[in-house]
């Protein structure tokens, strides 16, 4: 999910811009030293995401993957996926470098409420817990991305029940697919490195944000 | 990487859980490549571009054709098309068909400004400059069309009525035979414009490991400052309260 260039107005693009810079800010309070490995890794693997294509029937989709970052690096996931974001507008030229604040809310938006959705698992006990809440944290961050898309595209006069209805219906098959490679990802690392997952409740967990329990 | 030295021990510190160089080169490092490995494989396979909407547009005769195209091959249907000129006046609006095409009479002669709006946010331009609309400059024209006036038109006229000659050149008129070769030399360049602006769209291999470069570039100037707090005892003595700006 991309807006391209000339479709929003300044002041929307500058709203975004604005938006990000205090949400970036506010995310990237008191980083550890050992956080920024971790976070450069699912930077990039962020980044490539959106470049792979799964074909479904006549169309293809690509995975976006933000709920993935949101549920590894929990509040930073905000500053990677600007980092992704940034690096796609300027590589591959998705989006535009005027609409990196927008695209930033839509996308890193969707991963940190993936992320407040991941810390739910929490209040409950049950089998294949992980797999469940990251489906769900998968599925989430693909839905606020397109409602706050349906919200960017509302502001050009393009009436916002359709705009959203429309993308969350372009989206479902995405959204599908990212539960299950967001679900399968959260089970399996809860299982064979528990400590890389945001806000895991660990005796030796060092690398929770400033929020290790909701 | 792997002889990543821990900044903590010269910084006298040793009080940390997880020792960085450790954590960085062990598991993350791992984990890093195995994944790149997989996209990157994945990529080199596939088309490695997004949804992004693409158009090109030429001139045939006295008509402009468009067309759109999704990066992964669709064709954007039934998708607004805004023809503008430079002071933002619209001169046509349309929509594609089914093809992701789309048509239009040379509305006036300048730089015109097309816009294929695709809906969820994905918007394409294209210029076509004023150059392009008449082929020749202006003053060519009217030599060519004196010529015309001498009265050679067994080529099949191309886009003009012929009942125009008389009145003040029409946008976009050439000599019938001119018009032939220019549909000519359009439609054999059409598969050449069409590869260089795919070339232009696909995100090339260097640009993905290029993009990945860049990430830990920012890592690494990150450690740098890091480290340098550390040794010159400026940062904190803990490895975990120094704010990343």
């Amino acid at each position: 999910m991309h807006i391209s260039e000339g479709v929003l107005s300044a002041p929307v693009l500058i709203t975004g811009f604005v938006g990000t810079a205090v949400l970036a800010a506010a995310t990237m309070r008191k980083m550890d030293l050992e956080e920024i490995p971790k976070i450069s890794v699912i930077t990039s693997v962020f980044f490539v995401s959106s470049l792979i294509h799964v074909p479904i029937g006549v169309t293809s989709v690509h995975l976006i993957l933000n709920g993935l970052v949101g549920v590894i690096l929990g509040w930073r996931a905000f500053p990677a996926v600007l980092v992704g974001l940034v690096l796609q507008a300027i590589l591959f030229g998705h989006g535009g470098v005027t609409v990196i604040g927008v695209n930033s809310l839509m996308m890193g938006g969707g991963a940190l409420v993936a992320y407040i959705v991941w810390q739910q698992r929490y209040r409950f006990s049950f089998k294949r817990r992980e797999f469940i809440f990251g489906a769900l944290a998968g599925a989430t961050a693909v839905g606020v991305s397109g409602i706050i898309l349906a919200l960017a595209l509302a502001t050009t006069g393009e009436a916002f029940h359709a705009v959203a209805g429309a993308v969350l219906l372009a989206h479902i098959p995405i959204m599908i697919i990212e539960a299950g490679v967001v679900g399968a990802c959260a089970e399996f690392l809860s299982r064979v490195k528990p400590d890389i997952l945001a806000g895991q409740r660990l005796a030796q967990s060092a690398s929770a944000g400033p929020d290790a329990a909701t | 990487m792997s002889t990543f030295t821990d900044p903590m021990k010269g910084a006298g510190v040793d009080d940390a859980p997880r020792q960085l160089g450790a954590s960085f080169s062990s598991f993350d490092l791992r984990f890093l490549l195995v994944l790149s490995g997989i996209f990157i494989l994945s990529l080199a396979s596939s088309h490695a571009y997004a949804h992004k909407v693409n158009m090109f547009a030429y001139v045939e005769g006295n008509k402009v054709m468009m067309e759109g195209y999704f990066a992964d091959g669709n064709k954007p249907m039934n998708c607004d098309v805004i023809v503008t000129d430079p002071d933002k006046n619209v001169l046509v609006k349309g929509l594609t068909d089914h093809n992701g095409k789309f048509s239009f009479d040379i509305p006036k002669i300048t730089d015109l400004r097309i816009v294929l709006n695709a809906g969820m946010g994905h918007r394409a331009e294209f210029l076509i400059s004023r150059d392009e609309l008449s082929g020749v400059s202006p003053t060519v024209v009217s030599e060519a069309d004196s010529k015309t006036s001498e009265g050679h038109n067994e080529a099949p006229v191309i886009g003009e009525a012929a009942t125009e000659e008389a009145a003040p050149s029409p946008p976009g008129s050439v000599s019938a035979s001119e018009a032939v070769v220019r549909k000519a030399v359009a439609e054999a360049n059409l598969p050449l414009m069409r590869a260089i602006e795919e070339l232009k769209e696909r995100a090339g291999f260097a640009n993905i490991v290029g993009g990945i470069g860049f990430i830990f570039g920012i890592v690494g100037i990150l450690f740098y400052v890091k480290a340098r707090k550390m040794l010159d005892g400026t940062g904190s003595r803990s490895s975990s309260s120094t704010a990343a700006k």
